[in-house]
């Protein structure tokens, strides 16, 4: 039994006439303990899928079966389920935390709402959270507004946790920390997952933070995955020109000073709106190496290796990248 | 040579993760230390005190507490004020003095009243219709503008005029009116406040609306209700004390500011003391609980 | 080489609530010199962005100047007033800010921001019929517009004719950045102090930014303060860098000798803090940035520090030099074999 599997999601908003299409034609599934990494920029989808995920949002086409129930269709019930199954660790520590509640409440939410235990047992586990994210019992009775941003997300994934869920989505953790912090966050999320072994999904920009703690990896650009497999493969040989594009826009300590134009990989221009998808292939209008069939034609995904996939006409995959 | 031991036994302050990073300072230390820099806000402050003193211990207080009530002494009728009344008397001998500092309680609760009334019923109206949006706050926020469209004085004199002056009546009226003031402010803010992240973490946990609504959005609107409280003490003590001077709110011989004022007319310009005292009392009440709300109203937006 | 911009010693701080002196900057001292790049680099709380905001005059009315010099060619910055300072900034220096869309007025075409940038630079009071004058003026009006044009079209915006007119809503975060260099630029600065320009941006874009304003340095000559909690793009950028943590300076030296070998262990920490794409491991350092009245006599990061011996507690390291042009201010550091 996999503990998620998506089948062809799109999620459009916005007006039949003019729609906004967040999601097209997503695929992914989830094993027991897996941790899935998904990597996007922004118009990649990515919150979007995350919403679906969570419960928040319907899908406009495809299948949601979330620990072999089907929630597709998102009945108060369905949501119930899912908010019992699969919980996040937001990306903003500041304000994922209501300044106005103590840590001791905020963390015992899910379980007060989901109807969890006794007041005693919950005043229990959620002085055992509070050890297992490394923050001191005295913490308890602290508003979010006294403690750091580490501290805070520390307090964001002892709430997810609360319930036990299944699968853990963590939208960009780190990011707003500090570079020490954010090292320190990451350790405790990997230890954490390795003792706990609940399915993950993690959604990261940070190709650094995706190599740690992620096992397979999925790109996502404007609505679609462009490129999946493990992590050894992805980060040994990449296939799509836009997973190409991301790591040679990484900036490495010891990189040589770089001078316009040098690096043939990278991806020019902007972003498209996802109001506005170019035809064929998206990414054509960015890619270094578009050609005829890429402007009229959608890719579909081939197998450039065993497990790694790749939307692409013209896949070249790219070693020596990292 | 340097020492090497290693230094795992230097004090802590704050460097290690255990330790908060800041420690809670009690928001009425903040609160003074704030306010205290500004000098009207002060001067509000301890008018606001003053009156709140006066509203519970006034007949304590009260040189001739027998004078707020029904008393005569003819005798002592219409006097200027002296070392004895230092307001003066009134028309039936009354310590005006006396009947003034009585009269902050009746303005006090007339406030305290209507506005835990307007409260209750408002900031609720305004929350589910921000929270729950749809048809639902469509006719809640529509009911709202209805009451807002009516001017509040003249709303407020026709339902005393319908049910008969009293105290009770004047209560009600302006509680009616004045609620439309909070459902719209709670509605506004409600209405950024469920864009916070920390409410949909909240629905993410299984949280219900009704959950989510009173203590997620509820606690972070207090700031806000909270300034607005102290601003329209004033204006209602001013609308209760309307009510009084043109005979629909408090009846005689309750000593209300807005009947002593009215009362005060018929004897103007010789005795002057029976209508500016009780005025001068509305004027410094309402600037008092102005200045207040203003000093607060900095406050907390500078907290934010 | 001669500095251009020489910050010496620097100490910057304020009276709180409670009336206690709390110092944000604690003796900084750095220079530039014409043409070069530094990097200005370390996590929230270091007093990067305290630094820049000295240097332009921009300092909230809180934050005094205690001791400490700020020289520019021969002035002392700290004393200029502001009418002085008006002149130099968009001259002498200008700013690069960090959020494009928030430094942009929404109500403002992109040329009419332009517009009053080159038409006033350097002008602290302009009355109203100097206001009007060059509105009023059709050639000067075309001439202004012409520069504005040319200006976007030097940070590689596209069709910069049209783009001239549009309003900061119609353009993309990268696009605005770009608008924000281009304004940087159009006064010929001296020195450009660049805060953090990518971190509101998505990594490809950013990528392209930082490539850009490297590009229209390098032509142009200019100096670049560029600050970051990034060491990757303080790698890729800067000739040399200034490692920053709790209001000082505690390592210094050309860029890739001090990332290869770094000589103070906040330096080496952070090195090893980054987590890589490559398979080496990371490992985040322990604590907090220390409450600033608490520091006392010693060195900010001994709490944190897996080096720190009771001398650190008793005093500030001075900033020593280690060889190979870096300096370190640590007690240890000639002694540390420290592994990034």
């Amino acid at each position: 039994m996999s503990v998620l599997d998506l089948t062809h999601i799109s999620r459009n908003f916005g007006t039949a006439s003019r729609p906004v299409r967040a999601l097209r034609d997503v695929s992914l599934r989830i094993e027991k303990g897996e941790r899935l990494g998904i990597v996007g920029e922004s118009g990649s989808g990515k919150t979007t899928l995350a919403r679906i995920v969570l419960g928040l949002t319907r899908t406009s086409a495809g299948t949601v079966s979330l620990l072999d129930r089907d929630v597709t269709a998102h009945s108060a019930a369905d949501r119930r389920f899912i908010h019992g199954a699969v919980q996040m660790v937001f990306q903003d520590p500041m304000s994922s935390l209501n300044p106005r509640k103590r840590i001791r409440d905020i963390i015992a939410l899910p379980l007060r709402a989901q109807g969890v235990g006794t007041a005693a047992t919950r005043a229990s586990r959620v002085r055992d959270l509070l050890d297992s994210v490394g923050l001191p019992q005295r913490f308890l009775n602290a508003r979010p507004g006294q403690l750091s941003g580490g501290q805070r997300q520390r307090v964001g994934i002892a709430r997810a946790l609360a319930i036990e869920p299944q699968l853990l989505l963590l939208d960009e953790p780190t990011a707003s920390l500090d570079v020490s912090v954010q090292a320190r966050v990451l350790e405790l999320l990997v230890g954490l997952q390795q003792r706990l072994g609940i399915a993950q999904v993690m959604i990261s920009h940070n190709l650094g933070v995706i190599r740690h703690a992620a096992d397979r990896v999925a790109v996502m650009y404007l609505g679609q995955i462009v490129e999946t497999g493990t992590t050894a493969q992805l980060y040994a040989s990449p296939a799509h020109p836009y997973t190409q594009a991301l790591f040679s826009a990484i900036p490495r300590v010891g990189d040589k000073k770089r001078t316009l134009g040098e690096d043939h990989t990278l991806a020019r221009g902007e972003v498209a709106s996802a109001l506005n998808i170019p035809d064929g292939c998206p990414f054509h209008p960015r890619c270094p190496r578009a050609s005829d069939i890429c402007r009229s034609a959608e890719p579909k995904q081939v197998e450039v290796s065993p497990g790694q996939f790749a939307r692409c006409h013209l896949v070249e995959p790219m070693a020596g990248l990292v | 040579m340097t020492d090497d031991i290693p230094a795992r036994d230097l004090p802590i302050a704050g460097g290690v993760e255990d330790g908060p990073v800041s420690v809670e300072v009690p928001a009425w230390r903040i609160a003074v230390a704030t306010l205290g820099k500004s000098p009207l806000s002060m001067v509000g402050l301890g008018i606001v005190l003053l009156i709140i003193v006066l509203a519970i211990f006034g007949p304590w207080i009260a040189p001739f507490p027998d004078d707020a009530g029904a008393t005569v002494n003819f005798a002592e009728r219409l006097q200027p004020p002296s070392w004895k009344h230092w307001f003066g008397t009134d028309i039936v001998g009354r310590d005006v003095l006396s009947r003034v500092i009585v009269g902050a309680r009746i303005s006090m609760m007339i406030a305290a009243f209507v506005i835990v009334l307007a409260v209750l019923i408002g900031v609720p109206i305004g929350i589910i219709a921000a929270y729950w949006g749809g048809w639902l706050g469509n006719v809640l926020m529509r009911i709202n503008e209805v009451f807002l469209a009516i001017p509040s004085l003249v709303f407020v004199l026709a339902v005393a005029a319908l049910l008969g002056p009293s105290l009770p009546v004047v209560i009600a009226a302006i509680a009616l009116a004045w609620w439309t003031w909070f459902a719209r402010l709670a509605y506004g803010e409600a209405l950024h406040i469920k864009e916070e992240q920390f409410v949909e973490a909240a629905q993410v946990s299984g949280a219900g609306g009704l959950r989510i609504a009173f203590t997620e959005i509820l606690p972070n609107l207090t700031s806000v209700l909270v300034v607005k409280i102290t601003l329209d003490i004033g204006y209602v003590i001013l609308l209760g004390a309307a009510l009084g001077f043109l005979g629909l709110g408090v009846q005689p011989p309750d000593p209300e500011w807005g009947i002593m004022v009215a009362e005060g007319r018929d004897q103007l310009p010789n005795a002057w003391w029976l209508t500016t005292f009780p005025g001068l009392a509305i004027f410094v009440t309402v600037i008092g609980f102005n200045l207040l709300g203003d000093g607060l109203n900095d406050l907390l937006g500078a907290r934010q | 080489m001669s500095s251009l911009l020489a910050v010496d010693n620097l100490e910057i701080g304020y009276r709180d609530t409670d009336g206690v002196d709390v110092t944000l900057l604690r003796g900084i001292s750095l220079s530039v010199a014409r043409g070069e790049i530094i990097a200005l680099v370390g996590e929230s709380g270091c007093g990067k962005s305290v630094t820049a905001k000295a240097i332009l005059g921009v300092l909230p009315d809180n934050l005094k100047a205690r001791r400490g010099t700020i020289r520019y060619e021969d002035r002392n910055l700290l004393e200029l007033d502001e009418a002085a300072y008006q002149a130099m900034r968009g001259r002498a220096f200008t700013l690069v800010p960090q959020h494009p869309l928030s430094s942009l007025n929404p109500v403002f075409t992109v040329g009419e921001q332009f517009f009053d940038l080159i038409a006033f630079q350097g002008r602290t009071h302009v009355g109203i019929i100097d206001y009007w004058r060059p509105r009023l003026s059709a050639t000067r009006r075309r001439a202004i517009r012409t520069r504005t044009i040319d200006a976007l079209r030097e940070v590689s915006l596209p069709s910069p004719e049209e783009l001239v007119d549009r309003y900061p809503l119609q353009l993309s975060g990268g696009q605005s950045q770009r608008v924000l260099i281009a304004m940087a630029l159009v006064g010929d600065p001296q020195i450009v102090i660049a805060d953090e320009p990518g971190t509101a941006l998505d990594v490809t874009i950013e990528a392209q930014i930082n490539d850009l304003l490297l590009e229209r340095v390098q032509a142009r000559q200019t100096s670049m303060i560029y600050i970051t909690h990034d060491l990757g793009i303080a790698s890729q950028l800067a000739d040399r860098v200034y490692v920053m943590y709790a209001g000082r300076v505690v390592e210094e030296g050309p860029t890739a000798t001090v990332f290869a070998t770094p000589r103070h262990p906040y330096t080496a920490g952070l090195l090893r803090a980054v987590p890589k794409v490559t398979d080496e491991s990371f490992e985040g350092i322990p604590g907090t940035l220390p409450d600033p009245k608490a520091i006392g006599q010693g060195c900010a990061f001994r709490w944190r520090c897996p080096f720190a011996i009771n001398a650190c507690a008793e005093s500030v390291p001075p900033l020593s030099d280690v060889g190979d042009g870096c300096r370190a201010a640590c007690v240890r550091a000639t002694e540390l074999e420290l592994v990034a």
